[in-house]
């Protein structure tokens, strides 16, 4: 399945200020793109912290299923904390 | 000799043309250490009960700090206080830059400014010397012009202002005390209060030779910050895409404020973002005195009739989510402008974006019509609408006269129903960071003394099980280690919103950007804040001592609220917050519960010494060395 990764905050600067367009595997959740990303951006595997998983504009944890079609925004821990990312927590 | 700060407070009494200079003790300087507590001991003892906030008896307040001036990043900040013209309790807010750091140069911890002068004047005050010279060349001038005007007159490129605009002049109860042309001690209406003094300007300049006690250890504190503010991600961010950095994130927690508050997801957000903004209108990254983090941004627009120049600096987040996703409109350019035109008038840049979004709420809703508005087809979207009105309030001018007022009361005289648009917290409209989301925020917003304010108190999501170890062994500092999701208001919630409040409080008094330090994800941690202070005066202070210090100020503050009738009735939020967020994206559907938000209130109540109806008691009062405060407001 075709998916879109955006680069927010310092990582706009530090990577790529264009999309990057993955073809991952069906069944593939949210985190299974960071790996992905590092293989383009070495750099990426040593930030020294996790970044943060945005799909189509909400927060999620790794685990998120994805769909075709999907935009993961990556960012790095931003002013103001990190937000909770436990399933459903955003929403309660 | 006083370390850390002149030991000189200077009064002048703009009725009669005079001046004085106090010369409190160290005990003084110990107790208030500054800014916003040291502003509170003069509020509380100079203003008299029942008075007019643009009447003669205000007393407006400035101060820097015991540390203002030290050669360390985030302590540059002046702190500005009075009777607030938009809540009739008190008023406060910091600005950052170069002014604070020079005003101590020029022989002053502190400025009280009485009484009302009988023509339009500005204060001359340089190396110790204090004159009151006439303003009639600068009034009614924007703040760019009156600057230059300024620096000629007085043959000097390096003064430095904080000045009113001309909405100041006229009264426009959200008008901000500007610091030269791009910073702004926005909130609460202290440049109305400037104005109704008629006093146009301060200007600064001097090389007093107050010292700091341990120049080495400040020196030391001062290479750690620069050692490692590339690797603290957040403050990182903060110098490469500015405050709007958080825009994106925010859109991704539904927390974004959107069309008046009623959704948290703005569809056109990437266009108004931080990054957006680093890749196409910034021209540089500003700072202010000896700070290395370089948040502020500086921006040049000249586009479909949009201009805006780097000599009013740029936007912030705040202003551009009032002046964007407040009011449905995602062009960057007509944004800028509004903040270029903001810092021209000396605007409140959120009160202003918040007010045109009310005007927007009631044009779509029938409430207001283009007739009322002078014309303007005020629809959420039309970025020209929003222009014009923001040129409106700025010169009162028509509807802008009504507008000028802020929504609250504007809405007093609308009505049909458009009282129930409003989001402000006694008269203060609610800042870019949804309580819907970070639940924190919804107590902090209903309690504190000046209204609803972002950067009273840590946010929620530094308390959670994801925050990063930083954030976790910051906390850990003043004693708060449990780990509670970001929609949490249980009383474990209110500890960690009173107690982070109060280490905001001490930030407010001893005049520290909350960018720089902080109990979470900032550069420096409560531990350095105490050794900051240790090293500037030689005190050897504790962390007890200094939050002592934060409460000290909040009492105070609760106390003159409720000597002026502003108490519990006032500490709640607007309707809007409890009916369901629309719209898209996480936060659908999520409303704050009276229910919590009720037993939240009384439970920070207890923690913060105050009566069910929000006074401070006797014996808290006396705990915290304010007996003359309990005479004062006769607490039981």
């Amino acid at each position: 399945m075709k998916i879109t990764v955006k680069f927010f905050g310092s990582f706009r600067q530090r990577f790529s200020r264009e999309p990057l367009d993955l073809d991952l595997p069906e069944g593939s959740r949210a985190g299974d793109v960071v790996p992905r990303v590092e293989e383009r951006f070495p750099e990426f595997a040593r930030l020294g912290y996790a970044p943060l998983l945005a799909v189509n504009d909400a927060f999620q944890n790794a685990s998120t299923p994805l769909q075709d079609g999907d935009r993961v925004n990556l960012f790095p821990p931003v002013h103001g904390g990190a937000p909770d990312a436990r399933p459903g927590a955003a929403g309660c | 000799m006083p370390q850390g700060y002149n030991g000189k407070i200077l009064k002048v009494n703009l009725t009669k043309g005079t001046h004085e200079v106090e010369t409190p003790d160290e005990k003084f300087f110990r107790t208030y250490m500054g800014g916003s507590a040291l502003n509170m001991h003069y509020a509380l003892k100079l203003i008299p009960k029942g008075a007019d906030a643009l009447g003669p008896d205000n007393v407006l307040c400035l101060s820097a700090s015991i540390t203002t001036g030290a050669p360390v990043s985030g302590q540059s900040r002046m702190t500005a206080t009075a009777k607030s013209p938009t809540s009739g309790g008190i008023g406060d807010s910091q600005c950052g830059g170069f002014f604070p750091a020079e005003m101590k140069g020029a022989g002053y911890d502190a400025i009280i400014l009485q009484g009302k002068s009988p023509k339009p004047v500005y204060l001359w005050i340089h190396d110790g010397q204090v004159e009151i010279r006439d303003a009639a060349k600068i009034w009614g001038k924007v703040t760019g012009e009156a600057e230059a005007i300024l620096k000629k007159e007085l043959g000097d490129e390096k003064i430095e202002v904080a000045q009113i605009g001309p909405a100041g002049e006229k009264l426009v109860r959200f008008a901000a005390i500007m610091n030269m042309a791009n910073r702004a001690n926005g909130r609460t209406g202290m440049g109305a209060v400037m104005g109704s003094k008629n006093l146009k300007a301060v200007v600064v300049r001097g090389k007093a030779k107050y010292k700091f006690a341990d120049p080495r250890a400040l020196g030391e504190l001062g290479k750690w910050g620069a050692s490692n503010t590339k690797q603290n991600p957040a403050v990182w961010d903060l110098h490469l895409n500015g405050t709007c950095g958080v825009l994106s994130y925010q859109q991704s927690t539904g927390g974004l404020p959107t069309r008046n508050y009623n959704e948290g997801q703005f569809e056109g957000y990437e266009k108004i973002s931080g990054e957006r903004m680093t890749e196409t209108i910034l021209k540089e990254r500003d700072t202010c005195y000896a700070c290395g983090v370089r948040c502020k941004r500086v921006v040049a627009v000249d586009e479909r009739g949009h201009k805006a120049e780097p000599l009013y600096g740029g936007p912030e987040y705040e202003t551009m989510a009032t002046h964007g996703s407040y009011c449905g409109i995602d062009d960057m350019a007509a944004v800028a402008e509004a903040a270029q035109l903001c810092n021209m008038y000396g605007l409140d840049t959120i009160q202003t974006g918040t007010t045109i979004a009310w005007a927007m709420e009631c044009f779509e809703r029938g409430i207001l019509t283009k007739e009322d508005l002078d014309g303007i087809e005020a629809r959420f979207g039309n970025a020209d609408a929003m222009l014009a009105l923001l040129r409106k309030i700025g010169k009162r001018e028509g509807v802008g006269d009504l507008l000028a007022e802020g929504s609250e009361r504007a809405a007093r005289k609308v009505g049909k129903g458009s009282e129930e648009l409003c989001i402000g917290v006694k008269g203060q409209d609610l800042p870019a960071h949804m309580p819907q989301f970070k639940r924190s925020l919804a107590l902090i917003y209903a309690v504190n003394p000046f209204g609803a304010d972002h950067q009273s108190s840590e946010h929620d999501p530094s308390m959670t099980e994801e925050a990063s170890d930083l954030e976790k062994q910051k906390l850990s500092e003043i004693g708060l280690t449990r780990r509670l999701p970001i929609q949490d208001l249980s009383s474990d919630k209110v500890n960690y919103a009173w107690k982070t409040q109060v280490l905001y409080s001490v930030m407010d008094s001893v005049n520290l950007c909350q960018f720089v330090f902080g109990p979470a994800w900032q550069l420096y941690g409560p531990k350095q804040i105490v050794e900051l202070i240790n090293a500037s005066t030689g005190w050897n202070t504790t962390m007890d001592e200094v939050m002592k210090v934060g409460e000290r100020r909040i009492a105070m503050m609760q106390a003159f609220n409720a000597r002026e009738g502003v108490g519990h009735d006032k500490n709640t939020l607007p309707k809007k917050l409890f009916k369901p967020l629309t719209g898209k994206g996480p936060t659908v559907g999520v409303a704050i519960q009276h229910e919590e938000l009720d037993r939240a209130i009384q439970d920070y109540y207890k923690l913060a010494g105050c009566d069910s109806k929000a006074k401070p008691t006797r014996g808290r009062l006396m705990e915290l060395g304010l007996p003359w405060v309990a005479e004062a407001i006769g607490a039981a």
